[in-house]
């Protein structure tokens, strides 16, 4: 009787030690699992606020490159066209008159177009074609240098993050191979295969050691930068043979 | 207490069958696996109990549905959770090794008359197995990571099989080598076994509606917007 009586305490101490077990089990798996959210959860953020500092960046640049661009436009351009216009419709000559009005008109509508450029609303319905062929027509219209520029496949429209991180790539490496290239000639080619988006950007010029690049450099940057938005950053080159940098983006169909 | 087991094992069943007309989402194909799981329990049970209480022998249904076919069904339900490629091939290697062990078994050692205990322990080692590399996986692995546990009808489910199945191997693993002739010890036994497992399935059908609950909150700023 005894016997029973202890064997009946032990199964339900045992039965009472598996409820507490199973809910002291089920309490910590919760806490634990909302610790790891929580930290989770703070990483994505930062990830989100890298990603949104590397875009505002880029944008920042783009601004400051187009700047840059309208101020050389300015002096260059539009300033001797001011001057021209100036000094012929200060003539007597009739003719001389009427080539000061068309000048004028010119200029016009060289400020409305550089003041289009002022926003970023360009990047959104620009094409990446249009923009590379607009890169290279200034390389050839400074007689910088001689361009090539080749297609495959349709382009497919990108999205607004992605377009201005992959524009402010191009301008870095043009601006890299106009700096220290000294390139004969610039070579481009754009390849929309099913999956990817390929830009490919070769010179003929002096070349680097790219063993040399270091972690603070600009060409870091730019890896950073294409891995922000997914994409891939090659480059390949070698003193006195060139350079050639790959830069690719997974694509989605529509 | 075995009419309560039975009764409590059938309310779980019914319970379960409303949530055949919601909308379950992504856990739409466990809960068809876990009522199979849920109908076979009530109907060997039920139909064991009968028998037992006939004088005839049961063994037969028990091996056939406890022993081999539940296992294989959690197999499935693990296969459904884990969505790696890698563990889905695992669990299909398992259940195919616990197949084949269990005709080998039944061929040429033991009849099918006879409860396979060796069948028993090895099929509640695979599960367990599956169970604890679910909690591995949600803590180090980040498993689920956007999930709330408490809503989540996994998370209670391999809970309760997790317990559920670490207290039987304990009593099947050793109803051979303990004294069989002490009855009240051996039922007190299965007593608690027996509301592990009624608590066990009615959690079965209760955790499918966990996610349908709304959130309070949500509810009231969605009406004050």
């Amino acid at each position: 009787m005894d016997n029973s009586g202890t064997e009946v305490f032990y199964i339900v101490l045992l039965g009472f030690v598996l409820m507490l077990l199973m809910g002291s089990f089920i309490v910590t798996m919760v806490i634990v699992h909302r610790q790891k959210q929580l930290q989770n959860q703070q990483k994505l953020a930062a990830v989100r606020a890298e990603y949104e500092k590397t875009i505002i960046n880029a944008e920042k640049e783009i601004r400051e490159n187009t700047l840059t661009h309208v101020g050389q436009e300015l002096h260059d351009n539009i300033g001797q066209l001011l001057s021209l216009a100036k000094m012929n419709l200060a003539s007597s000559k009739p003719e001389k008159v009427s080539e000061g009005k068309s000048m004028l008109n010119q200029i016009i509508k060289e400020v409305r177009a550089l003041s289009k450029s002022l926003n970023l609303d360009w990047v959104e319905s620009i094409t990446l074609e249009d923009f590379i062929q607009n890169e290279l027509a200034k390389l050839e219209s400074a007689a910088f240098c001689q361009t090539e520029f080749e297609k495959k496949g349709e382009e497919i429209p990108l999205e607004k993050d992605k377009k201005i991180i992959l524009i402010r790539t191009i301008q870095e490496c043009l601006n890299n191979a106009i700096k220290h290239a000294q390139p004969k000639s610039i070579s481009f080619h754009l390849e929309t295969k099913p999956e990817h988006l390929i830009i490919c950007i070769k010179d003929d010029g002096v070349g680097f050691d790219t063993s040399q690049v270091s972690n603070g450099s600009g060409m870091y940057n730019l890896k950073n930068r294409m891995h922000a938005i997914e994409g891939e950053f090659h480059i390949q080159s070698a003193l006195g043979k060139g350079t050639e940098i790959k830069l690719s983006l997974p694509i989605s169909n529509p | 207490m075995l009419e309560l087991y039975l009764f409590l094992i059938g309310l779980a069943t019914l319970v379960s069958l409303p949530l055949f007309f919601l909308d379950l989402g992504e856990f739409k194909k466990m809960h068809r696996i876990i009522f199979l799981i849920l109908i076979l329990v009530v109907i060997v049970e039920n139909l064991g109990f009968y028998l037992a209480s006939n004088g005839k022998p049961n063994l037969i249904y028990y091996n056939a549905i406890f022993v081999y076919s539940i296992p294989i069904l959690y197999f499935l339900f693990f296969k459904e959770v884990f969505q790696q490629g890698k563990v889905k091939h695992i669990l299909i290697i398992m259940g195919g090794t616990f197949l084949s062990f269990g005709i080998i078994k039944s061929l040429f050692f033991t009849s099918f008359k006879e409860f396979h205990h060796d069948s028993y322990i090895l099929g509640t080692l695979f599960i367990l197995g599956c169970c604890l590399y679910f909690f591995y996986s949600l803590i180090s692995k980040n498993l689920f990571i956007e999930q709330n546990l408490l809503r989540f009808p996994v998370f209670w489910i391999v809970t309760f099989i997790l317990f559920f199945y670490s207290s039987s191997i304990l009593n099947f693993a050793s109803v051979r080598y303990v004294n069989t002739t002490n009855f009240e010890l051996m039922r007190m036994m299965q007593n608690i076994i027996n509301t592990l497992g009624a608590f066990m399935y009615l959690v079965f059908s209760i955790s499918f509606y966990l996610p349908l609950i709304k959130n309070k909150k949500t509810k009231i700023s969605s009406n004050l917007n």
